[in-house]
């Protein structure tokens, strides 16, 4: 059996900080296959991110460290890799898209010239075929007249095309694993469709492995084929998106699936999730949701924490209830 | 920016007139009469002191005076001290001096300022980092003619590996000491600069992206880091170039360095009108073409930056 393309396997990630160890990512699990889109589910703080830059490897060491699991591509270790060769696979052949293009290019250099950069330092391109090739990038993430403004400056695009510049740089060079951290937080509705079509279709072209970090539950349900729902660094439940949102196995996926507004169903006031997420630097015994949950009982309250377990073909949750959430149905 | 460039330098035409007219009354409102002061403790006859009284037109109400100066401005007839010295042959022996003094105190403050800056902020946490910090903070602390005193005794007394004063050794000998006190202050500023405003960029977005990118560590550091942590640092440093020249007053005085400010003070002191206000409208525009040049340079740097 040939390994997945990206596999992460019971990762934890912990930040030594001055008020203690801020436990970030606490046993985060799943595999992701060639062309195969996942999206990565919570609310602020859940370890997303830091996921995310566990994988690439950008990371600050200073402060951040690895103490258990593993990361794989193609069957090799990403933990631990020596950072020079961590790097050359960063851009090559995983890349990451960031939330706020305005702050996430380099204000002083060139659009067109940070996208070429990729072809230069990778593949050893020289300065007017790497300028021709990011032309081309260019245009093709849907950057009109790309060739004029190849000089331009982020501050000089709107949003959606900052964006696109970004998205641009990532998939120069066809990366095997994409990794969008919010990809369209920091935009307009509508230009947040276009970007996410783009995504898309640069992924049925290439075949990319897409990770879609996101806490907005109607662009998954679009554009993902499973989910991956996290809360205080765990994973709470992860299935496909069909069946998730059918028959969710967890109080806290019911939490966020009816918090979405809905066109068919007048409720009045939309429901939330009462409490906030959990202090990582002190979190509760037990099962991390217990505090908000509706659901739980004494047995949440106190260690272990819930494992995942089995309740459908390819569908987990770490909840005591899980069968029972699960059999309830929605 | 040409044209930018051209209105800053039209309206330095004002502000040339405004110092000098402003100097040239803060000098005639010193009290003390500038040619008694000449021979005090003399006998002098009175005829003389109405002479060059006569001669240096200090009978005349102020703003004759000053119209007489200006028209000889424009003649480049900058007038003579009360020895008869012409003013341009002060300027031509001081400037110099003053100038190089300047600019090996600024080549130090930029190669340590900025250099040590980097490096603190690369070794942050480390001992480096805060040998640095308690040092610039200790230079920004004590006064310069105390850190002045304290090298002449030191390099020029107790080591002897400079003269203690004077020039006669020629660049760099007789000037590497003096520049170095006179660059400590704004030495100690930049490397603060450097370093904080280094940090700050190595947590921002845009050197994640970068690392994101699988960049070489040094072409982050040139490209991303330096490259926008520097626009605060290079104007600090554009607008101090200008105050090095003419802050030297105290280190030209303690090393004995023959230069303007040196210069400066003594005419202050002798009420020589004419010096005081050739040196002081040569400062005056010396700064506001540093600034300009700040001003053009920043737009460089920064492509945000836009001149209407």
């Amino acid at each position: 059996m040939t390994p997945p393309l990206l596999r992460v396997d019971d990762l934890h990630v912990q930040f030594s900080t001055r008020d203690g160890i801020v436990r970030a990512v606490n046993g985060m699990t799943f595999d992701l296959n060639e062309g195969e889109t996942i999206a990565i589910l919570g609310e602020s703080g859940s370890g997303k991110s830091v996921t995310a830059q566990a994988i690439m490897g950008i990371l600050d060491p200073e402060v951040a460290s690895i103490p258990s699991g593993s990361i794989t591509f193609r069957g090799e270790e990403l933990v631990g890799l020596p950072e020079r060769k961590h790097r050359k696979l960063r851009g090559t052949d995983i890349a990451m898209i960031f939330q706020d293009a305005l702050s996430a290019l380099n204000p002083v250099i060139c659009v067109g010239d940070q996208v070429a950069e990729m072809f230069r330092v990778h593949a050893g391109a020289s300065r007017k075929s790497a300028k021709q090739q990011a032309i081309e990038v260019m245009g093709h993430v849907g950057i009109p007249a790309a060739a004029q403004r190849y000089g331009d400056y982020p501050h000089q695009f709107s949003g959606g095309m900052r964006q696109r510049i970004m998205i641009a740089m990532m998939i120069a060079l066809k990366p095997a694993v994409l990794i969008a951290d919010e990809p369209t937080t920091a935009l307009d509705v509508t230009v947040q469709a276009q970007i996410m079509e783009l995504l898309k279709e640069l992924q049925r072209e290439t075949g990319t492995g897409l990770i879609l970090i996101t806490h907005d539950l109607g662009v998954v349900a679009s554009v993902a084929e499973r989910i991956v729902v996290m809360y205080s660094g765990r994973v709470m439940e992860q299935g496909d998106v069909d069946a998730m949102y059918a028959r969710p196995a967890n109080p806290y996926t019911i939490g966020l699936l009816d918090s979405i507004p809905r066109l068919d169903a007048r409720i009045g006031r939309l429901p939330a999730i009462p409490g906030l997420p959990p202090n990582l630097l002190n979190t509760p015994s037990g099962c991390p949701f217990h505090v908000r949950c509706t659901r739980a009982e004494d047995t949440c309250r106190v260690d272990p924490v819930p494992p995942l377990v089995e309740v459908g073909p390819a569908h987990k949750s770490a909840c005591w209830f899980a069968e029972e959430v699960y059999a309830h149905g929605k | 920016m040409g044209r930018y460039a051209i209105r800053r330098i039209l309206q330095m035409i004002p502000v040339f007139f405004g110092t000098t007219f402003l100097i040239y009354a803060l000098m005639f409102a010193l009290p003390g009469d500038p040619v008694r002061n000449l021979t005090i403790g003399k006998q002098t006859n009175p005829v003389y002191l109405e002479y060059i009284r006569e001669q240096f037109n200090l009978n005349q109400p102020f703003i004759i005076q000053y119209l007489d100066y200006l028209k000889g401005i424009l003649t480049l007839d900058f007038g003579k001290t009360f020895n008869g010295t012409p003013v341009l042959e002060i300027f031509q022996q001081r400037w110099p001096v003053s100038v190089t003094l300047a600019l090996t105190a600024f080549g130090l403050e930029v190669l340590f300022g900025i250099g040590f800056g980097i490096w603190a902020a690369l070794r942050k946490g480390k001992v480096f980092d805060h040998l640095s910090l308690t040092g610039t903070l200790i230079v920004v602390a004590v006064p310069v003619f105390v850190l002045g005193y304290v090298a002449q005794w030191v390099f020029g007394v107790k080591l002897g590996w400079v003269a203690p004063a004077g020039i006669q050794d020629g660049w760099p000998k007789s000037y590497i000491v003096p520049a170095a006190v006179l660059a400590s202050l704004s030495l100690a500023y930049a490397l603060r600069l450097t370093r904080q405003s280094l940090l700050e960029a190595f947590n921002s977005d845009y050197v994640r992206t970068a690392k994101a990118k699988g960049l070489p560590p040094g072409t982050v550091l040139r490209k991303y880091s330096l490259r926008n942590s520097l626009i605060p640092v290079v104007t600090f440093l554009g607008a101090d170039l200008a105050t090095l020249m003419g802050g030297a007053v105290i280190t030209e005085g303690i090393f004995n360095i023959p230069g303007i400010g040196q210069q400066l003070y003594q005419s202050i002191r002798l009420h020589e009108s004419v010096v005081v206000v050739g040196i002081v409208t040569v400062l005056v525009i010396i700064y506001l073409f540093a600034n300009l040049i700040v001003d053009l340079l920043y737009g460089v740097l920064d492509p945000r930056i836009r001149y209407e």
